[in-house]
């Protein structure tokens, strides 16, 4: 049975990618002037590769985030956790940033809450039962961080 | 540079980073030799001089000012004191603006309920260094493309992000130096344009001040029409260097 850190991770986890759409679908009027400009290789741009852009990205987005959630919770694999913790505090910087570049709207605000979902989702995975699931792996992959 | 996957997610964008698949956005750069972007900016009010004109875009014009030119007899002048002081930097072409066209003609102040913001603006302040300008083309020019003033700066980044300046100091010293010779000089270094889509302005004495580069509704390269297209390719040209 999963410990209860495992499940809250699951809930927070779930509800950062859930937001990182909201945050995209909400900008998502706005970005067909954008991806009308997604330029190609050669300088050159197109309609069509912009579209193919926007939605592969979203869509690898979430085979990685289920590749990490089966990581975590069905693999039990504990460098999976350290990872993904790498990539939410490159994600914050990456907010950081946009705080710092663009007006706040519905969409940065939508992007601040996943990122911050996400983060707490990640402290579950460094309590003392989740420790405890990962086994083995965790103590591992400690002394090598 | 900008990313490569346009998705706004952060945690998307960082996913996608550590795959080695998306760059990480940062404020694009003019042809700067230095620049600092502003630890503080004002957004200046802009007052229309013209009524509005709301008209069907059927293509765009990005235009790219020399600025050692456009400095010349500026450097002491408050009012561009960023971009011609060399106090925040040096700069060879800057981006003057993106304009929408429509057929012969073009929309421009076509009122937008956002509020410009100073981080509308500073992602583009080195790559149009005044805040008077990148106001003023959003006001006049921008709010007839899009929504939200970021799309309209984003836009322009992307576009400029997708271009390679060819040296124009070295262009400079070249003998017998002719519009032909710069539209094949910026041709050169970017495949896919043709030197019909690359107008050449001068000023009446001949000296280069700005580079129009025409594209079509869906940001293809295309052939400017003759206002745009500016300097035919047998006109003689001199490049004040003044870096």
């Amino acid at each position: 049975m999963k410990p209860r850190s495992i499940s809250r991770f699951e809930g927070w986890y779930f509800l950062a990618v859930v937001l990182s759409i909201v945050s995209t679908a909400l900008g998502w009027s706005d970005m067909s002037t954008y991806t009308d400009a997604v330029i190609d290789e050669s300088g050159a741009s197109s309609r069509g590769m912009g579209l193919v852009l926007l939605f592969s990205s979203v869509a690898m987005f979430l085979v990685l985030a289920l590749i990490f959630w089966a990581a975590i919770v069905l693999s039990r694999l504990g460098a999976a956790r350290w990872v993904l913790a790498l990539l939410i505090a490159y994600a914050t910087y990456s907010v950081g940033m946009r705080i710092a570049n663009t007006a706040m709207g519905l969409g940065l605000i939508a992007d601040i809450a996943a990122v911050a979902s996400a983060a707490i989702a990640v402290s579950f995975l460094f309590r003392a039962d989740a420790r405890a699931w990962f086994g083995k792996d965790d103590g591992q992959v400690s002394d090598q961080v | 540079m900008t990313g490569r996957f346009p998705i706004r997610s952060s945690l998307a964008r960082a996913a996608i980073a550590a795959l080695g698949l998306g760059s990480i956005a940062s404020p694009a750069l003019a042809q700067s030799y230095q620049c600092r972007l502003p630890a503080q900016l004002s957004v200046p009010a802009i007052t229309p001089d013209a009524p509005p004109r709301r008209l069907p875009v059927t293509g765009y014009t990005l235009a790219v000012r020399w600025s050692p030119e456009f400095c010349k007899g500026r450097e002491g002048q408050a009012r561009h004191a960023r971009q011609c002081s060399h106090r925040a930097g040096r700069f060879g072409m800057v981006v003057h603006g993106l304009w929408p066209e429509s057929g012969r003609t073009w929309p421009q102040w076509c009122g937008s309920q956002r509020l410009l913001t100073a981080r509308d603006l500073r992602p583009n302040m080195c790559l149009s260094p005044s805040a008077s300008l990148l106001a003023r083309q959003w006001a006049k020019h921008g709010s007839c493309m899009t929504r939200r003033p970021a799309t309209y700066f984003k836009v322009t980044r992307i576009l400029w992000n997708g271009l390679r300046w060819p040296d124009f100091d070295r262009i400079s010293r070249e003998d017998d130096l002719k519009a032909s010779t710069i539209r094949t000089r910026f041709v050169d270094a970017n495949p896919g344009w043709t030197r019909a889509a690359v107008g050449v302005k001068l000023n009446s004495r001949g000296w280069l001040q700005e580079l129009r580069l025409c594209y079509d509704k869906r940001f293809m390269p295309k052939t400017c029409d003759r206002a745009r297209f500016g300097a035919r390719d047998a006109v003689r040209v001199k490049i004040w260097r003044g870096l």
